[in-house]
């Protein structure tokens, strides 16, 4: 059977033309990935989709959701992130995370303190980003963006390109580097970038895959995707 | 290259489905990605009513499914939804494919009309035929002789639900396979996109010595050929391999 060992139910931003490549080619023997499409694209009104897609995902019976725009979850605030996934996993009575979330508890589970933000964003995002990170207990010592207008632009970005963003980003005192964004093609560079930069580099696809595969007791240590893959973690609730 | 330079394929697919999204993902050539829209429908099947109400749902929601694919800028939809497309005979599936278009701003193709389309360029005149269902043969059947195709058998492992279909392991398309492969039938055709083939396509084209087509095969071949994909990709049958 596909996904004899876990299903990965993932909330998805429309326009979004990579995270599904990306997590198809993990190699993760019977975990299987099933997309909802969020609509409309405004980046604000997504949350207010997502429970429309629960019992299209339920019905794939997933056992795991994962919300996969980090924009529309960390924009209005650590509350107002909580509060979504709280109602992601009422709605759905299974475990979920979303991107927010699931990249600070990678930066935690790494031990990084100190941190480089690398963005696709324009500037009021940024803004965002670093009001959400200077409410929680990570430092910002750095941040660069593409500065990109358009969705359409991020998801036609090469892995080349992040590849330079990375190594512009990275600052003397981070002790690691978080990739933002789910529709920024990371995985093909991740390991180059730890390799080259020596230090741990997080992407939000990755963190999101890797704790939403921690969270089912799936504790698989794949290597080439960075070195959060190498981490175990204890399952939750099921 | 950028991930889709080649072509992004849009995948509108029943809600419950659990298996297309993997097997597209385990053929496709470099270049080329897939994405998906879901479309809402009740799962059981068990009964002629609840199997039109499936089908009825599911397409109802087609065109929403597509409006949500429009924004990735997908280049073809793939509408792969089997049942959903051969349910009202044949000129639906068509009608489908029209809806889809207008509502997406892209080409589509349909799992029903790509499946014949497959089984005529390959030249075969008389198919057996399996299926997961326990109630839609005879029209599957009939969809099949309207479009000049003679079903020598058709049989199905009368499941309850989709969501049942989408569960079962390779060895239930391997035993389909030998069931309906009757000896007047020049090839066999194994239907619904939740239903597992594509890893075994090829070992059971060897077993019977005879083409096997499958609806995620015929979706995933009609859609890329349909970008201009022309890639013979090996290990899932002659129809990708030869045509």
């Amino acid at each position: 059977m596909i996904g004899w060992r876990a299903r990965i139910g993932v909330l998805l931003p429309p326009d979004n033309a990579v995270l599904e490549y990306e997590v198809n080619r993990l190699p993760l023997p019977g975990i299987s990935f099933h997309i909802a499409r969020m609509f409309p694209v405004e980046l604000g009104e997504l949350p207010q989709d997502a429970p429309r897609h629960i019992p299209s995902l339920k019905e794939c019976r997933v056992n795991f959701i994962v919300y996969a725009c980090a924009a529309s979850s960390f924009m209005f605030g650590p509350a107002a992130n909580d509060e979504l996934e709280k109602k992601i996993r009422e709605l759905s009575g299974l475990d979920a995370v979303t991107a927010t979330s699931s990249m600070i508890l990678s930066l935690k589970a790494l031990g990084i303190r100190r941190v480089a933000l690398a963005t696709p964003y324009w500037r009021e995002l940024d803004e965002k980003l670093l009001a959400y990170f200077s409410a929680g207990d990570i430092e910002v010592v750095h941040i660069e963006s593409l500065q990109l207008d358009s969705w359409e632009a991020m998801n036609n970005q090469t892995a080349e390109a992040v590849y330079r963003l990375v190594k512009k980003a990275d600052h003397p005192e981070a002790e690691g580097i978080l990739i933002l964004s789910t529709n920024l093609p990371t995985f093909e560079v991740l390991q180059v970038l730890e390799d080259d930069l020596r230090k741990p580099v997080v992407s939000t696809n990755q963190g999101m895959i890797w704790t939403a595969c921690r969270r089912l007791g799936i504790q698989d240590r794949i290597s080439g995707f960075g070195s959060l893959w190498q981490r175990q973690q204890e399952g939750r609730r099921q | 290259m950028e991930l889709g330079e080649r072509g992004r394929i849009g995948l509108v697919l029943p809600a419950m489905n659990t298996v297309a999204e993997p097997e597209i993902y385990s053929i496709l050539p470099e270049g080329v990605t897939a994405h998906t829209a879901r479309m809402y429908a009740p799962v059981d099947i068990s009964d002629e009513e609840n199997f039109v109400r499936m089908c009825d749902v599911g397409c109802e929601n087609g065109e929403q499914a597509a409006k949500e694919l429009a924004t990735a800028k997908v280049d073809v939809y793939a509408f792969a939804f089997t049942a959903g497309s051969f349910y009202k005979g044949a000129g639906w599936d068509e009608e489908i494919a029209r809806r889809i278009e207008k509502a997406g701003g892209a080409p589509c193709i349909v799992t029903a009309t790509a499946a014949a389309q497959a089984i005529k360029q390959m030249g075969l005149k008389r198919i057996g035929v399996g299926t997961p269902y326990a109630v839609a043969n005879q029209r599957l059947k009939g969809f099949f002789e309207q479009k000049g195709i003679a079903v020598t058998k058709i049989e199905g492992l009368v499941l309850p639900t989709a969501v049942h279909v989408g569960r079962q392991p390779i060895m239930k398309f391997e035993e389909l396979v030998r069931a309906v492969n009757t000896p007047d039938a020049e090839g066999v055709f194994i239907s619904c996109t939740n239903f597992v083939t594509l890893s075994k396509i090829d070992a059971m084209e060897r077993e019977i010595g005879k083409p096997v087509i499958s609806s995620n095969q015929a979706t995933f071949w009609a859609a890329l050929r349909k970008i201009g994909v022309t890639d013979k990709i090996k290990g899932v049958g002659r129809l990708f391999r030869e045509f």
